[in-house]
């Protein structure tokens, strides 16, 4: 088949360039067109329910909306599941979809789901569906600055610039922070209400009455047609204290007369500083799956076009713009790819020193890198670090079989012209034949490097997530290759390989080479157990060395942003958070290093940010490199900065913000084991998990043990004592009305003024409400009008609640999380839950469940113990059909162990972590060694072969001149193929730009693997190979080699 | 002695040491001092088992907790010392203003008649004493100042020739009608107006017989009355009486001629001074409220009637120990403050306080005169031991938190920590390396040295708290030991040196693992 391509295309050379033009359009065309992100979105398939309860506690928000909420939205299709938080305010459920399941799809089945839900929730409490984006798609933040109050400018944003900037194609969400949302408020007198005897009650009526606008139809004058208008909407704080609310002994009452009316600032839970200043701002999340870099582009401009209708002295100021990480990240690897493709072509004119058919090798590389992103567009993978990564890392592999395909013509090319004086008038059978010898083993070769890196595929999770995308544009791109090779590479070499040709030896290069090559090979094959043993003993330093090395998830990708994240205990109050934020900001901006320092407190108003307020997040926009003193590192900076800012009460965590929104956005456990206890009542799931945490405490192996603290936030309990309240004759629920509006506030209503909307809100004044002695003074009216304090109705206690209640499938939820080390996880976790089987027991209704890291660890292995060996055996089977010999082709496989060792040693060498990248380095390095070692034993075959077409039956000394042979003539392809590997890695290595560091452990292994491997390639297989056919000399008889080499 | 016997002496010998320390202890409490004394914290920093009181009500200091000059300042920390101080605890309340019940005056007809003219026809009018209100005509008076007429014509009749009995009974005769006519209330210059004119006037003037405001009027012009017929009711305003509702739990606050301040909401700004004049001895089963009657000097009339007022129960100041309500922490199940003890050390101390005033807490117990007490940043410290701690059981967590190396560098001991590979790697063992010099400047060998790793938990993240810790071990130069960190990332580290169970040092740091 392989051969009826390459003939195909040697027969209509100008179908298949014509063919490669319009692949390489399409190519351009996808690229053009494949969205840019920094990495690729690592969050769950999940749609977030978000609904707001302001100013309910966790607990009525866990029972009356959580709850039932998630019952409801069990059991949908493609479901895995579905876990949910309640905390102050609000609540959110993560349905968690089935990665296959579209998010379309999966929206509109939890919206179907949510009609039925919504009415077994509190009257008035809607759930919203959280925007198509996640967390990660937080990609421009920004101030509003300007000579205003923070009132004035919120509005702007709230009504002018987030509704611009939300029109922006591919924005699914422009969210607002910081600064007050104003707010009427009306704040009661409770002395004047009862002077003047009128209720709360009258007075939230008469104001709901008050606020709108009717129509009446028309009326007609004359000939025209006027319509009617009643006018009654609130414009003013004088329109609402003018509302009157009752009569009074003939006189009416206002609602000034009853209280004090201001346009104030609303409850928030949200601050915004910059520098230490209060702020206001705006997040704009892109849509799943959407071009970042052009959204981003496109709000930039869209500011732009806004920038003249803003007040006058109001700039939007940009204080987190991933366009420059993205930019920065794509060119890194675009760089990386232009130096490659440099380096691969340098290595060619220095090995071939044949200018024209170094374009035959250069020319198919662009091609097979179009060709993937032509695939990446259709599957829709976006631009980002993971998959040009891919790409990158395969640089070096793609120009393997072209160069493999030209090294064969031109051989072919110097034989014939030494044969005929001349070669060029015969090209196309020359390149014929050449192209037929070689095309299966390439083909095959190619093959098996596509095929080792299925096990990547295997991964899941975010490991998954992070890796799929490199696998897939590297096999897309080796695909793209192979069949260039076979179709393209012989048409180009028809074309370009003419003129003068250089011999092998006549080039320079390979001349040292050899010098060096022939005497270490000749002492290598003479003393051969020494040569075996070193090699040996290499590989055993690299297990022991491997067990040095540090172990990580992921080496961070530096977003160039740092983000520091300090975190207080869970009962702060948002205005010593506040305190603190602007202390800590001032100490920020002081740095000679930071150029901006902007600082959030809790949640901007968006569903893909659930921040609780005792966490803040600041963005530290540090000043370029180029004005750093001269050494320093960022590592040191923020090293200095931590110092600083050290304070009692706080726990200082350097972050950067798109990991950080990643690892907010995974909801699950992020331990390798956590016991997940299951209940409906949290006291009992607390002490449940402090029993399990102590039984687990004596299993060997369990360390990091943490039973989940459930409580932790204070609560102000007003309890109500239901005999007192109805011995005043008051109804529970009066009592309650009290402590909504009078305490919490209520809103009643909005305001219409041109666009923008304010709240009206009725609250009893602060002096009233302010501090828990003051609250049992709280009156609530009983019948005839009797007022009773409310602390005469309740009991008031401070108590110790949850801040914030987990629950999944609809129960609550307790954990235990812990690590195992020291033994295997799946013979600790059986060891375990039988523990804990038997010696805690759980009370009816309780269940305990063991999840964790390890289940996608244990999933991961299964898949990774069943796709491994299929891949191995598939491997051995396409040796097997390469050389028709099993032997040969287990000895090919041993290139593998001496490839790791190389690996092992750059990676200790370089300080690098075993991490997933590294393993996936590991991967892809397996396929290029057994690459290289297909080779090398092809062409030592060969040269048995041909020795022993020259010299008839082999001897010892003859066998080995024939391996001195074909080990020395094709030291080219070999050196070759090693170097442009090596090439096409080395730009990844010494690149300190934005995304190296990531793509670094997985280039490393690859690298060193490629060194050693070279060397085990040239030295010990001849030698394995000499070993094994001098065994078979000593068996049979030297008379014959029966057997013909297919495919050679 | 037989097992048993032995065994109940043992007990009871066990019992009596236990008792005896206890009571101990307790006296040591009555006497307001902290259990642990300034001098003997330290000991009490690694005896975490012993203090934590779980009763609520108890005092006395838990923690213990050193800050560098540099934390302090970043907290911006604030002390205040306490003392005693005038803590004037006030009862507000809402008053109606009512007239004094003792100054209201009725006017009413002495006789009956009609009323001819009304000078006060309005209520709210003021009146002033002996101002005329009204003339009335009655014929009763009238026919009475006839007659008294006649009997004085008569008596000036007789002459001096006239029968000294008639002359007496004539005299006797106008006296009585006199009388009857002063009886009515007409008074005697009207009499003598009467006797001068010799024509009877046919009207009596009514006047005003205090100072005050018609509350309410009877009379209409032209009406005719009957003798003892209400006219007017007056009420004198220049004091006059605030109702207000005290509410049972605020009784003990308020005494009879305590002072009182009143606001009103037309006079913003002014206060009028008051004193509690009745504290009615009922209270209203319906309010649960006790009404107290506050007598205010009201001589611009600007308490009117029926307004609603603000009072102010001014409590008799009192010196208590005072502690700023900013320097208490409520965790619900106890009241705690930070006690600066000098230096850098400050102490968690659970103290019981009485109702808070406006600023201040009286201190019922658990600290002292002199104390200096944190007001501001006592939350973050309160924080930082329950991050590692400190609040062993309440909040969880199991170790305390400690400065810099202050403590150490006290007491002449340094520390120094190096650990191998540096950085230190994540996910696998490290060699831990400390070297520990004492006040003379040379190594110790014969201390127990532990390193702890903590990485805190971070629940809005659902990370658990991770620790890792190692025994290290004396090898001739310094003290060696691996320890295995669960992660890369940034660890809190804290390295304890320990003689015979006495801190000779700690140092805490951070490392960065990889």
């Amino acid at each position: 088949m392989i051969q009826q391509l390459i003939e195909f295309s040697l027969r209509n050379r100008f179908l298949i360039l014509l063919a490669y033009v319009l692949v390489a359009v399409w190519g351009y065309w996808a690229l053009l067109r494949t969205p840019i992100d920094a990495i690729p979105d690592l969050s769950e398939n999940q749609v977030i329910v978000f609904t707001d309860w302001p100013g309910r506690s966790p607990q009525e928000v866990e029972d009356q909306v959580t709850y039932p909420l998630t019952v409801n939205l069990q059991g949908l299709p493609g479901v895995r599941t579905v876990r949910s938080s309640s905390a102050f305010g609000f609540s959110m459920v993560n349905v968690i979809f089935e990665e296959s399941v579209d998010i379309y799809f999966a929206r509109t089945r939890v919206l179907e789901r949510l009609n039925l839900a919504a009415s077994a929730l509190p009257a008035g409490v809607v759930p919203t569906l959280g925007p198509d984006a996640t967390g990660v798609g937080q990609v421009f933040w920004y101030t509003v600055e300007g000579p205003y109050d923070p009132g004035a400018l919120r509005s702007l944003q709230d009504w002018f610039i987030r509704y611009q900037l939300n029109a922006v194609p591919g924005v699914a969400e422009v969210a607002s922070i910081g600064g007050f949302v104003r707010q009427y408020q009306i704040d009661l007198d409770p002395v004047r209400l009862r002077g003047y005897g009128v209720s709360t009650r009258e007075l939230l009526e008469a104001v709901e009455r008050s606020n709108n606008n009717v129509g009446a139809k028309v009326v007609e004058s004359g000939d025209m047609e006027l319509v009617v208008r009643g006018l009654g909407l609130i414009r003013s704080v004088e329109d609402i204290e003018n509302i009157v609310v009752a009569e009074h002994a003939g006189t009416p009452v206002y609602v000034r007369n009853v209280a004090h009316v201001q346009l104030g600032p609303d409850f928030r839970r949200g601050v915004l500083d910059k520098g230490g200043q209060e702020a206001v701002g705006g997040v704009v999340v892109v849509r799943y799956g959407a071009n970042a870099l052009e959204a981003i582009d496109a709000v930039k401009e869209k500011i732009r076009t806004i920038e003249p209708g803003l007040p006058d002295g109001v700039k939007i100021v940009a204080f987190y713009d991933r366009s420059s990480l993205i930019r920065h990240a794509v060119d890194t690897l675009r760089w990386a790819l232009l130096e490659e493709v440099l380096l691969v072509t340098l290595a060619h004119i220095v090995f071939l020193w044949h200018f024209r058919s170094i374009l035959i090798v250069t020319l198919p590389l662009p091609l097979a890198v179009l060709i993937a992103f032509g695939f990446m567009h259709h599957t829709g993978i976006s631009s980002n670090i993971m998959s040009l990564g891919g790409i990158a890392i395969a640089i070096g592999v793609l120009v393997d079989a072209g160069i493999v395909m030209t090294e064969n013509v031109l051989r072919h090319a110097e034989r014939y012209a030494d044969e005929h004086g001349h070669y060029e008038s015969q090209i196309g059978n020359i390149v014929r034949q050449a192209a037929l010898q070689v095309g299966r083993p390439i083909f095959f070769s190619m093959a098996i490097i596509i095929l080792a890196f299925v096990p990547v595929f295997a991964l899941t999770g975010m490991e998954g997530k992070l890796f799929h995308p490199l696998a897939f544009t590297k096999t897309f791109a080796m695909v793209g290759a192979t069949l260039l090779a076979v179709t393209l590479v012989p048409v180009l070499c028809t074309l370009l390989i003419r003129g003068k040709l250089h011999r092998e030896e006549q080039n320079r290069a390979m001349r040292v080479l050899r010098a060096a090559y022939e005497p270490l090979l000749r002492w290598a094959l003479g003393h051969r157990l020494a040569t075996l043993s070193v090699a040996a003993a290499l590989f055993v330093a690299a297990l022991y060395t491997a067990s040095t090395i540090g172990s990580e998830f992921m080496p961070p990708l530096d977003e160039e942003t740092a983000m520091y994240m300090p975190i207080a205990d869970p009962s702060i109050s948002l205005t010593k958070a506040t305190e603190l934020m602007r202390e800590q900001d001032r100490i920020l901006a002081e740095d000679p290093a930071v150029a901006m320092v902007v600082g959030k407190i809790g949640r901007a108003e968006t569903s893909t940010d659930p921040a609780p307020i005792n966490m803040t997040e600041t963005i530290l926009t540090l000043k370029p490199r180029s004005e750093w003193p001269a050494g320093t590192t960022k590592e040191d900076i923020l090293q200095r900065l931590d110092a600083k800012l050290r304070m009692p009460g706080v726990t200082n965590i350097w972050t950067q913000p798109i990991r950080n929104r990643i690892d907010m956005l995974s909801t699950g456990i992020r331990t390798q084991v956590g016991v997940k206890i299951f209940g409906d009542d949290l006291r009992v799931l607390e002490a449940k998990a402090a029993e399990i945490e102590r039984v687990l405490r004596e299993i060997p192996g369990a360390v990091d043990l943490y039973a989940e603290r459930i409580t932790g936030a204070p609560y102000l309990e007003i309890d109500i004592d239901r005999k007192a309240a109805a011995r005043y004759g008051i109804h529970v629920g009066n009592i309650h009305d009290v402590i909504e509006t009078a305490i919490g506030g209520k809103n009643l209503g909005m305001t219409i003024e041109g666009r923008e909307r304010f709240p009206v809100r009725v609250r009893y004044a602060r002096d009233f409400r302010e501090n828990p002695e003051e609250l049992g003074r709280v009156l609530v009216a009983g019948a005839n009008g009797v007022q009773i304090p409310l602390g005469q109705l309740a009991e008031i206690r401070t108590v110790m609640g949850p801040s914030m209640i987990s629950s999944e499938s609809g129960l609550l939820r307790g954990t235990v999380l812990l690590n195992v080390r020291g033994r295997d996880v799946g013979g600790f976790v059986e060891e375990a839950s039988r523990a804990v089987a038997e010696r805690v027991p759980m009370p009816a209704g309780y269940y305990v469940d063991w999840s964790g890291q390890y289940e996608n660890q244990l999933r991961a292995t299964r898949r990774l113990q069943l796709v491994v060996p299929v891949v191995f055996l598939v491997i051995l089977v396409l040796l097997y059909l390469t050389y028709h010999s099993w032997k040969e082709a287990l000895h090919v496989i041993l290139a593998v162990p001496f490839a790791l060792t190389g690996g092992v040693f750059l990676l200790k060498a370089l300080h690098y972590n075993f991490s997933v990248a590294a393993w996936v380095g590991f991967i892809a390095l397996f396929g290029t060694a057994v690459q290289t070692g297909v080779v090398m034993v092809i062409y030592l075959e060969e040269a048995v072969k041909r020795k022993i077409a020259a010299t008839g039956p082999l001897t010892r000394a003859s066998l080995r001149e024939a391996i001195m042979e074909g080990a020395l003539l094709r030291l080219r392809p070999k050196v070759m193929t090693v170097a442009t590997v090596v090439a096409g890695l080395l730009p990844i290595l010494w690149s300190t730009r934005t995304g190296a560091e990531v793509m670094k452990p997985l280039a490393a292994p690859v690298l060193g693997g490629m060194a050693s491997s070279l060397l085990h390639v040239l030295v010990v297989t001849p030698v394995i190979f000499a070993w094994l056919r001098e065994r078979e000399l000593g068996k049979a008889a030297l008379a014959e080699q029966p057997e013909s080499r297919p495919g050679l | 002695m037989t097992g048993n016997e032995k065994r109940i002496a043992a007990t009871g010998v066990l019992a009596g040491l236990v008792l005896a320390s206890v009571l101990y202890a307790s006296y040591r409490f009555a006497r307001g001092e902290s259990v642990a004394p300034t001098a003997a914290s330290t000991t009490r920093n690694h005896s975490p088992a012993e203090p934590a009181p779980d009763d609520a009500m108890a005092t006395g200091a838990f923690v213990q907790v050193e800050m560098t000059a540099e934390e302090q300042k970043a907290i911006q920390l604030r002390t205040e010392e306490v003392h005693r101080r005038d803590l004037q605890r006030s009862v507000l309340a809402v008053g109606r203003v009512e007239e004094a019940e003792t100054r209201l005056a009725t006017i009413s007809a002495r006789v009956g008649g009609r009323i001819d003219r009304l000078f006060a026809d309005y209520t709210g009018q003021e009146l002033k004493q002996g101002q005329a209100i009204a003339l009335l005509y009655s014929p009763e008076v009238v026919a009475s100042a006839e007659e008294y007429r006649l009997a004085r014509e008569h008596l000036e009749k007789l002459g001096p020739g006239a029968a000294p009995r008639a002359v007496e009974q004539a005299r006797d005769l106008v006296e009585a009608s006199r009388r009857r006519l002063e009886l009515w209330g007409i008074r005697e210059e009207q009499v003598r107006e009467l006797e001068q004119s010799g024509a009877p006037r046919i009207h009596i003037t009514i006047s005003s017989p205090v100072n005050g405001i018609i509350t309410e009027r009877r009379v209409t012009q032209g009406q005719y009355v009957r003798e003892g017929d209400v006219l007017y009711t007056v009420s004198d305003l220049s004091t006059v009486w605030v109702k207000v509702d005290v509410f049972e739990t605020d009784l003990p606050l308020v005494r009879v001629g305590q002072p009182v301040e009143i606001t009103t909401e037309s006079m913003p700004g002014r206060t009028l001074a008051g004193r509690v004049g009745f504290i009615e001895p009922m209270l209203n089963p319906q309010t649960r409220t006790v009404a107290v009657r506050i007598e205010v000097k009201n001589p611009r009339m600007s308490l009117r009637p029926g307004m609603y007022v603000h009072a102010t129960l001014l409590s008799r100041a009192e010196k208590t120990l005072a502690v700023p309500r900013s320097a208490v922490l409520d965790t619900g199940m106890r009241k705690v403050v930070y006690v600066a003890l000098g230096g850098d050390a400050f102490e968690g101390r659970q103290v019981e306080v009485g109702p808070p005033g406006e600023k201040y807490y009286p201190v019922l117990a658990g600290l002292k005169e002199g104390e200096r007490v944190v007001t501001r940043g006592n939350f973050l410290i309160d924080s930082q031991t329950r991050i590692t701690g400190g609040m062993t059981g309440l909040f969880g967590g199991s170790k305390e938190f400690a400065g810099e190396p202050t403590a150490a560098q006290k007491n002449g001991w340094k520390v120094t920590l190096q650990v191998e590979p540096d950085p230190p790697l994540g996910g696998t063992e490290n060699d831990f390396l400390v070297s520990l010099t004492g006040p003379d400047g040379k190594a110790a060998s014969d201390a127990q040295v532990r390193v702890e790793l903590l990485m805190p938990a971070m629940p809005a993240m659902g990370m658990a708290e991770m620790r890792a810790s190692a025994e290290l071990r004396w090898d001739g130069q310094q003290y060696r030991g691996k320890a295995s960190i669960p992660m890369a990332g940034r660890w809190s580290v804290t390295v304890e040196a320990l003689r015979g169970g006495k801190r000779l040092a700690r140092y805490r740091t951070q490392l960065n693992a990889r």
